[in-house]
Order: structure tokens, then C-alpha cells, then sequence
């Protein structure tokens, strides 16, 4: 059993692994789809050249570190636009035109909550629901602790929960 | 260890005091969140294409050295396959691998076609490994979890587990090889089964496991394939740890199981909903659950 990564096949399995959460990452950072495909491919790269450097079970926060440093180095900080399709449901009782207006106001409400959400909560809200990560695969990802993680979400909560203040 | 600062994360996780409950409901906060993980319930981002994606890798690494600070555009990944099983093959950098090892993740079923047309189907937090340039002399295959095998008529095939070797010509049978179990099924054709130096043939619709060392022969399968192809997981007797720990790999979910829970099971639960699933197993058993918010962990008592 090799202990780090330079083996094709164990690489390749990182990799299949990793890039979704990788790409999504650094999605809820730039707000930008395509260049956070071309930070997490870079990625991958600076992995691979450093491949035997990288114990197997800090690879993880490796390729997170190194895309985030890459994004910092790319843009300057601005106010980004997260956007995310929804899947659509066979609601029966939602085919109104005046009740699919309010879920496209909701909807881009709660979008605007959270892209507005600091940074670091932000990233933590959405892993946890759309990359239906652990509070423990979170922190390992980012290189934290779980409570640290736990505090993120509670805050992001207290946050987007006052969307539904007048509803 | 519970916080005021940690509360709504912990209510999500199921972590939870019964006492924080109770006042999380009466400031109507619950009922902002649950409506807030409604609305967000079916947030995505456009599929990932990773087998595109690892072929565009591969060109870049090729390619003439290029400095670290450039960004390589690449073209955009479509909206690519549907979410479905993981395939590794070795073949990134080298032309022949000498090794290849098909895992495959949680709660899914792998399909792999060998070299001369046999197939295996491969069960959640399953790997299987072999070696493609030996194939036409001597089939050997690698197996750590459960798998069903058909198998075309040629040299002998072989595979190997913790617990013991499998033999065949040519034949369907599944094996399942986990930390704790050993069970073939043959289904069709004629298998030999050798472990801890036992030896059983085994003819369609027969059976075998180990139990406490011992290889144990079971005449009574009465189906042509295993159930756990066609989304059930189905037990005869079997432990209670070993039910569970199914029911963690087909849904990846965190189970609290109270110590006093032991003994056996015979029944089924299905893979594609889990609250189904539960009660399944909690009917028959007699047992109490609760599961957290988030659907991802599910505590049983008596």
C-alpha cells in the first residue's frame, strides 16, 4: 500500500472524488462556473506534480488550500451572485401563475441571502446541502475543527432563518 | 460539550439535548428552519464530467511545460452522465496497467465486463481487483465485499478473499466477502469452495457460509439471482451487526445502534427509501428509532 499518491489509480479515484466538491468550492467563493473549473483542474495539476509530498490523508485540505490560494491570486474580492437550478417538482397543487411567481421570488430571495452570507459561512451552509457533507468531512476539507464547523452553520442559520421572518 | 453558539448546527446533525428542542419550537425558530432546509432542499450545480475532465488533466501534464501562474481554459464540461456508479481504470498515464481495481462507493451497484466477457456486479463499499494482460492464461480476481459473478467458459477462474477462495469454469455465483461474513451463492454451473482448509463444491441453487470457522452448506436458494441486484437486501438467519452494516453501505448513513440489540434476522429492506428501509427492520425487531433532521443518522433502542 503506497502511502502517498503518485500511483495513477489511486490519483485517478482522488480525483473522481474530489473535483465535484473542488469545483463547487470554489463555485460559492467566485460565483463563477467556469473559472472555478479551470482553479480545481489547476488543482489537480499542483497535486500531481507534488504528489509525493502530499500524505494520503492531508490531500483533501491540500487540493481545498491550493484552490483557494489560486482564487485568491486571480481575482480581487466582489460581490458575487450565487445561482442554483432547482429539480423540479411535480407539486400538483403549486401550477398557479401567481403561486410560481412567489417560489421564483423565494428563490431568488434566498439566493441573494445567501450569496451575501460571509464567506465562510457561506462555504459551510452550502457543502452541507448541496454537497451533503458531514460536519466531519467538512472541517477535514477545510482544515478545521468540526465545532468550528458547527458555529459557521449556526451562524449562516441565524442569518438566512430571518427570510421567513414575514412569511 | 453542547453551546448556545452550536445550536441550530447540532439540531440539523440530530445532536441535540431534548431540552434545546423544546425551546428551539416554542421561539418559532424550528419552524423558520425547517421551512428554510424545504426551500433549499432541491438546490444543484450543473453535473461535473470527470471522465472529461481527467482526459483534458492528462493532456495538459502532456503537454509542453508551462508556467504555475497561467490558468488553462478549458472547454466547458457539459452536463454529462447521471449520477451513477464510480469506474476507475488504470489506463491515465501508461498505455498497459498491470493492475486494475474497480471500487466501487457507497449505496450503488458497479457493473464490470472482464476481457473475454464475463461480468461482475459489484455491491456498495465493494472493491475488486485484477490483472488484464495474465487474463487469457488465468483468470484471478481480488475481491474485498460482495459480488456476482457470470462467468464465460474458459481457463479456471478465481477469486480470492479474507476468508477463502472461490473456483469455477464457467457458472453464475455471488460472494460475499466482508469483514465479518463469508457466503457463497451459486446460481448456475458448479463452484468450489475452499476456506481455512475446507473444501465444498458447491451445484446451482446451493449455498454456503462460514460460521464460527465452520463452512456451513445451505440447500434452499430459491432465486436465479441475488437479491441485492434487484435494490433488497435479503437475510436468513443472519447477525443483527451484519443487517446494520448493510443498511450503513446502501444509504451511507450514520447508525446509533443501542447495545442491547443483538441476535438474528430474517427479512428484507429495500435500497431506494430509507425510512421504508427502517421499517423493515424495526417491525419485525420490535425496535424504537429516531433520525435527525438531516436524514443522515438514525439512532435504534429497544
Amino acid at each position: 500500500m503506497s502511502s502517498n499518491i503518485c500511483k495513477k489509480e489511486t490519483f485517478n479515484k482522488v480525483y473522481k472524488e474530489q473535483v465535484t466538491p473542488l469545483r463547487n468550492f470554489l463555485y460559492y467563493r467566485s460565483g463563477d462556473l467556469q473559472l472555478a473549473e479551470d482553479l480545481a483542474q489547476e488543482s489537480f495539476i499542483k497535486l500531481w506534480k507534488n504528489c509525493a509530498s502530499v500524505a494520503k490523508d492531508k490531500v483533501k485540505s491540500f487540493l481545498f488550500t491550493v484552490g483557494k490560494n489560486l482564487f485568491l491570486n486571480h481575482v480581487k474580492h466582489q460581490n458575487i451572485v450565487l445561482k442554483f437550478e432547482k429539480i423540479p417538482r411535480q407539486d400538483v397543487e403549486q401550477t398557479t401563475p401567481e403561486t410560481l411567481l412567489e417560489s421564483q421570488q423565494l428563490q431568488s430571495t434566498l439566493e441573494k441571502a445567501v450569496s451575501d452570507l460571509p464567506e465562510k459561512q457561506r462555504e459551510v451552509f452550502l457543502m452541507h446541502r448541496i454537497d451533503q457533507l458531514k460536519y466531519r468531512e467538512i472541517a477535514e476539507h477545510l482544515g478545521i475543527s468540526v465545532k468550528a464547523v458547527e458555529k459557521r452553520m449556526h451562524k449562516a442559520l441565524i442569518i438566512l432563518k430571518e427570510v421567513y421572518n414575514n412569511l | 460539550m453542547s453551546n448556545e453558539e452550536t445550536l441550530y448546527a447540532r439540531y440539523l446533525s440530530g445532536d441535540i439535548t431534548d431540552k434545546e428542542l423544546q425551546h428551539l419550537k416554542q421561539s418559532g425558530d424550528l419552524a423558520k428552519i425547517e421551512a428554510l432546509m424545504k426551500d433549499t432542499k432541491d438546490w444543484t450545480l450543473p453535473h461535473v464530467n470527470s471522465e472529461k475532465g481527467m482526459a483534458e488533466l492528462e493532456e495538459q501534464l502532456h503537454s509542453s511545460s508551462s508556467s504555475s501562474k497561467s490558468i488553462y481554459k478549458f472547454t466547458p464540461w457539459t452536463i454529462g452522465v447521471a449520477a451513477g456508479a464510480l469506474l476507475l481504470i488504470g489506463f491515465f498515464f501508461f498505455q498497459a496497467p498491470s493492475e486494475i481495481t474497480i471500487s466501487n462507493p457507497v449505496a450503488s451497484v458497479t457493473d464490470y465486463p472482464f476481457p473475454d466477457g464475463s461480468k461482475a456486479l459489484i455491491n456498495a463499499a465493494s472493491n475488486l481487483s485484477f490483472e488484464p494482460s495474465n487474463w487469457s492464461s488465468g483468470r484471478l480476481v481480488k475481491l474485498d465485499g460482495e459480488a456476482y459473478f457470470e462467468v464465460e467458459k474458459g481457463p479456471t477462474f478465481v477469486v480470492r478473499t479474507e476468508h477463502g477462495e472461490i473456483t469455477v469454469l464457467g457458472t453464475r455465483f455471488n460472494v460475499n466477502a466482508r469483514e465479518n461474513t463469508f457466503e457463497v451463492t451459486c446460481f448456475e454451473g458448479s463452484v468450489a469452495v475452499i476456506s481455512k482448509s475446507q473444501t465444498i463444491q458447491l451445484q446451482a441453487e446451493e449455498s454456503v457460509r462460514l460460521v464460527l470457522g465452520q463452512l456451513q452448506q445451505n440447500n434452499s436458494v430459491d432465486t436465479t439471482r441475488p437479491s441485492w441486484l434487484e435494490g433488497i437486501s435479503k437475510f436468513n438467519e443472519a447477525d443483527l451487526e451484519e443487517v446494520f452494516d448493510e443498511l450503513r453501505r446502501q444509504y451511507d448513513v450514520t447508525l446509533d445502534v443501542s447495545s442491547e440489540i443483538k441476535g438474528r434476522f430474517s427479512g428484507i429492506f429495500v435500497h431506494n427509501d430509507l425510512e421504508k428501509a427502517i421499517l423493515q427492520l424495526s417491525k419485525p425487531l420490535g425496535l424504537k428509532y429516531t433520525m435527525s433532521p438531516d436524514k443522515k443518522k438514525v439512532t435504534f433502542s429497544r
